[in-house]
Order: structure tokens, then C-alpha cells, then sequence
């Protein structure tokens, strides 16, 4: 009976020790998850930080050194203007000039895209800020997504400019309601993101080859394609007809433009170090 | 501390730039690298940095492994170019600021960075003046500046007195000296003999990818180190006229 309760109470003693234990282990556990927890969101925010910054920097020297911003705007009004003056003054029916508008946009945003992403590098490439960027321990990819980020902020507010510019100047301005613009910025903003997520990987790529600008056309355009038939397609469809009738051209947009984005994220930092 | 332990790098799998090199610069320490075009100085700095991957052997930071753990190394690296220029339309303010918080500082006040700023000589002006007006000089200091603020453990030099003439070199090794002071190891490559005579703890001189000699401080006030280094990278002998 002795020997049973001193059995009983070893076990109890036992069981106690296990007990206290685990729910130690636990708490060391949660200590341990909890310091994680802290450590990976103080690495989130300073991710967040440097991207940030990286993003004030790229448009801060856009809108200070100007060179890019007007020689984009320029060219931008130009093409407008030819297109204009080639097919007016007295221009076709709406169907029609919808269609021209539509053309117009696109092809003066692709090429406004090209200039503005055979730039974006040569701050970092040519003055040597790369090294200065990559020794602060930036990511590769966090680097990347914020050459995305700017470019494509950019170069929505050249299209919030030039888009009522050359509805205008093609006699379309009235006829395209609120709801119209910003489903037309809708579209010029996801097509602009899918742009600027391949040609800012491309970019980094050709801006350190000799002959880099004319290399970045060639190799860009032919893999943008679905991208500019997309865009262009629905810009048709919602100048036309003031919707976007077919889902096609729009899931094509989005679907490239998001995979796009996905697989250069993945490929930046091989491309970046290199 | 920086180490380099076997420290190779072969390019295209035929040209060896650096072959084995092993050295150590302690805290607190200059380091001085002397060298022709093409000995492998370069690509030294550059694996240390690791812009470029060794081809074998490794090279630390403290205790840190750079080819292995490069984000967390990169932290306690500071560089300065041959020829700083980083952002031409920013002020000097801008740039440091830039740089700063980029390392993660989460607010710069500008008074630290004016403080920062005259500390390395720039006169108060230039503060907000854009860097594509500055001299080389004013901004190698620049450069310097962006190291001072982060703080880093070692900074590593590229030829960084090229160009700068003699009262902008003489400010500049200042400079370094008052990093010395901090306890900084200091590694600096340089065609520049007389001003590594002058300012370096060690001096070792590499010839194609070699590490063919290294001195003390002692040995580099003894030592001829012209005829030295002439002797080692160009093959002169010891009384020889080098333009025979």
C-alpha cells in the first residue's frame, strides 16, 4: 500500500514535472514566436521604409531634373498632334474616332514607356549609385518593385494629362462621361503595370550593355504585344461603346499584366546583382 | 575586422584576378593596397563587397561570412569610390539623407546631417547645393560622409585620391585618419605610393592577383618603398633607372 502511494506520488511527481515542462516549453515557445513575430514585422516595416524611399527618389529626381518629364510630355503632345492633323480637321463618325483614339494613346504611351524605362536606371547604373544602393543592404527585388512602382506612378500622370489632351483634340472630350475616364484610366493603369513590370526588369538588363536603348525596344515590344492588344482593345470598346463589352481583352490585360509582374519579381534579382 | 582567407577569383575560367590572397585588416587599422592597372585591387574591394562572387575561399566581416550572409555584411560595409557621384540632381543634404534611410534610419534630423556634413569639410553652402556642382574633391567628402553615417564597421576604398589635387588629397587622408581614430579598419587600394607611405599601418603590394609582399609600418618608413613597389610590379632591380 506504502509502496503504491509512493508509487502513486513519484507519478504524480512526474506527471507534475512533465506538466510544468510543457507549459514551459510553451511559454518559451510563445516567447520565441512572439520575438519572430517581432523580428519579421520590424523587417517588414524596414522593407516598406526602403521602398518607400526608393520611390521618393525616383520621382523626386523625375520632377526635379525635368529632362525625362518634358521630353516624354513632348513627345506625347507630338504624336496627339500628328495624328490630329493627319486625320482631321473634319474627323469620322464617333465608332470611328474612338478607334483613332484609342490607337493614338497607346502608341504614344509605348513609346513615352520606352524613354521613360531606358532612363530609369541611369541614375543608379551611370553615377554609380548602384554600389551605394546594394551596400545598405537593399533587396534586389525590393529595388525592382520600387523602379515598378514610380515608373508606373510616372507615367499615370502623363496619361491623366495627354488622355483629355487628345479626347479633345479628337472632338471626343464630350461625349466620354466620369464613369468612361475612370474605367479608361482603369485600363491604362493595369496595362501601364504590366508594361513597366517587364520593361524595368529589361531596363535593368540593357541599360548596362552598350547600345542599351535600341536593345530595350527590340526585346520589349514583341513580349508586350498581348499587353498593347489588350489595352488598345478595350480603350476601343470603352470609347466606342462606353463599356467594356468584351471580357476577353480585358482578362487578357489583366492576366498578362499580373503574371508579367509575378515572374519579374522572381527573375529581378538575378538580374539586378548581375 | 576584415579577412580574406584564400581569397580567389578567376573570370571566363582562364584569367586569374586574384589568387589566394589572405590578409587581415584589424580595427582601427589602414590598410593600404598598392598596384598596377589589372593586379586584382578591384576585384578585391568587389568581392568584399560582394558585388562579385569569389571563385573559391571567402572573405569576412567580424565573424560575419560576406559571400554567405551578404545582406547582413553589406551593413557594416561602407564604400567609396574612385569617383563618387551617386545623385547629380540631389543636394548633398538629399543624398545623405537618402542614404541613411535607406540603411534603415527611420527619421534624420537635418542637424545631424549638417553636423555630418561639416564634419567631413563641406563648406556650409554646399549643403544644399545640387552634386553636380560639386568638385571631386567635395565629393569624395560626400562619400566619406555617407560612410560616417552608417556607421559602418569597415570602409573600403577605391582609389579614392585619384584626380584630387595635393590640399584635397592631404584633407582627405585627414579624414580617414579621424575614421582610424573611431577604430574603423580601413582598406584602401591606390596607384598612389607617397600617400600610402604616408597614411598606411600595413602596406601590401599585389602583383597579378598576388599578394607578393606585405609591411609593417616599421618597413614602410625603412624601406625605399618606390623602388619596391617598382621592383615587384614592374621587375626593376635596386639601383636600376626605371626610364631605361
Amino acid at each position: 500500500m506504502e509502496r503504491r502511494l509512493e508509487t502513486g506520488s513519484t507519478l504524480k511527481h512526474v506527471i507534475d514535472k512533465i506538466t510544468s515542462t510543457n507549459s514551459s516549453k510553451t511559454r518559451f515557445g510563445s516567447h520565441c514566436e512572439a520575438g519572430r513575430n517581432g523580428a519579421q514585422t520590424a523587417v517588414i516595416k524596414k522593407t516598406f521604409r526602403q521602398i518607400g524611399a526608393l520611390i521618393r527618389k525616383d520621382l523626386g529626381l523625375q520632377f526635379r531634373s525635368k529632362e525625362t518629364l518634358v521630353l516624354v510630355f513632348v513627345f506625347s503632345v507630338l504624336v496627339v498632334l500628328i495624328f490630329a492633323f493627319a486625320f482631321g480637321p473634319i474627323f469620322p463618325e464617333k465608332g470611328e474616332r474612338g478607334k483613332l483614339a484609342a490607337s493614338v494613346l497607346w502608341t504614344a504611351f509605348v513609346f513615352a514607356g520606352i524613354i521613360t524605362l531606358n532612363r530609369s536606371f541611369t541614375a543608379e547604373r551611370s553615377h554609380g549609385a548602384l554600389h551605394g544602393i546594394r551596400l545598405t543592404g537593399v533587396d534586389a527585388s525590393n529595388l525592382y518593385l520600387s523602379k515598378v512602382v514610380s515608373t508606373v506612378i510616372f507615367l499615370f500622370l502623363l496619361e491623366i494629362v495627354i488622355t483629355p489632351i487628345t479626347l479633345q483634340f479628337l472632338d471626343l472630350l464630350d461625349v466620354v462621361t466620369v464613369g468612361i475616364f475612370l474605367k479608361l484610366f482603369g485600363v491604362l493603369g493595369i496595362g501601364t503595370l504590366g508594361f513597366c513590370a517587364v520593361g524595368v526588369l529589361l531596363a535593368g538588363m540593357s541599360t548596362s550593355t552598350n547600345g542599351g536603348e535600341s536593345l530595350l525596344s527590340v526585346i520589349l515590344l514583341p513580349i508586350v504585344i498581348p499587353i498593347i492588344m489588350g489595352g488598345a482593345k478595350c480603350t476601343v470598346s470603352l470609347l466606342v461603346t462606353g463599356e467594356l463589352a468584351n471580357g476577353f481583352w480585358l482578362n487578357l490585360l489583366i492576366g498578362y499584366s499580373l503574371v508579367f509582374f509575378a515572374s519579374a519579381y522572381l527573375l529581378a534579382a538575378a538580374v539586378i546583382e548581375e | 575586422m576584415l579577412e580574406t582567407r584564400d581569397l580567389t577569383k578567376v573570370y571566363n575560367e582562364s584569367v586569374l584576378a586574384v589568387n589566394e590572397l589572405n590578409m587581415k585588416v584589424e580595427d582601427g587599422e589602414i590598410y593600404v593596397v598598392l598596384g598596377a592597372n589589372g593586379a586584382g585591387k578591384s576585384t578585391t574591394i568587389s568581392m568584399l563587397l560582394n558585388f562579385i562572387e569569389p571563385t573559391s575561399g571567402t572573405a569576412l566581416i567580424g565573424d560575419i561570412e560576406i559571400p554567405k550572409f551578404p545582406l547582413e555584411a553589406k551593413k557594416h560595409l561602407a564604400y567609396v569610390s574612385e569617383n563618387v557621384e551617386l545623385y547629380r540632381n540631389f543636394t548633398a543634404r538629399q543624398n545623405l539623407s537618402f542614404f541613411a534611410k535607406l540603411g534603415g534610419r527611420k527619421k534624420v534630423s537635418n542637424a545631424e546631417l549638417d553636423a555630418t556634413l561639416g564634419r567631413v569639410g563641406l563648406p556650409e553652402e554646399a549643403f544644399t547645393r545640387r552634386v553636380k556642382t560639386f568638385s571631386k574633391g567635395m565629393r569624395q567628402r560626400l562619400g566619406i560622409a555617407i560612410a560616417i553615417m552608417k556607421n559602418a564597421q569597415a570602409v573600403l576604398l577605391d582609389e579614392p585620391t585619384s584626380g584630387l589635387d595635393p590640399k584635397g588629397g592631404a584633407d582627405f587622408l585627414n579624414l580617414l585618419r579621424e575614421l582610424k581614430e573611431e577604430g574603423k579598419a580601413i582598406f584602401m587600394s591606390t596607384h598612389d605610393i607617397f600617400r600610402a607611405k604616408e597614411i598606411a599601418d600595413r602596406i601590401g603590394i599585389l602583383v597579378q592577383g598576388n599578394l607578393e609582399r606585405e609591411l609593417t609600418r616599421e618597413e614602410i618608413q625603412e624601406e625605399d618603398l618606390e623602388a619596391l613597389y617598382l621592383h615587384y610590379v614592374a621587375g626593376y632591380e635596386p639601383g636600376e633607372d626605371a626610364a631605361e
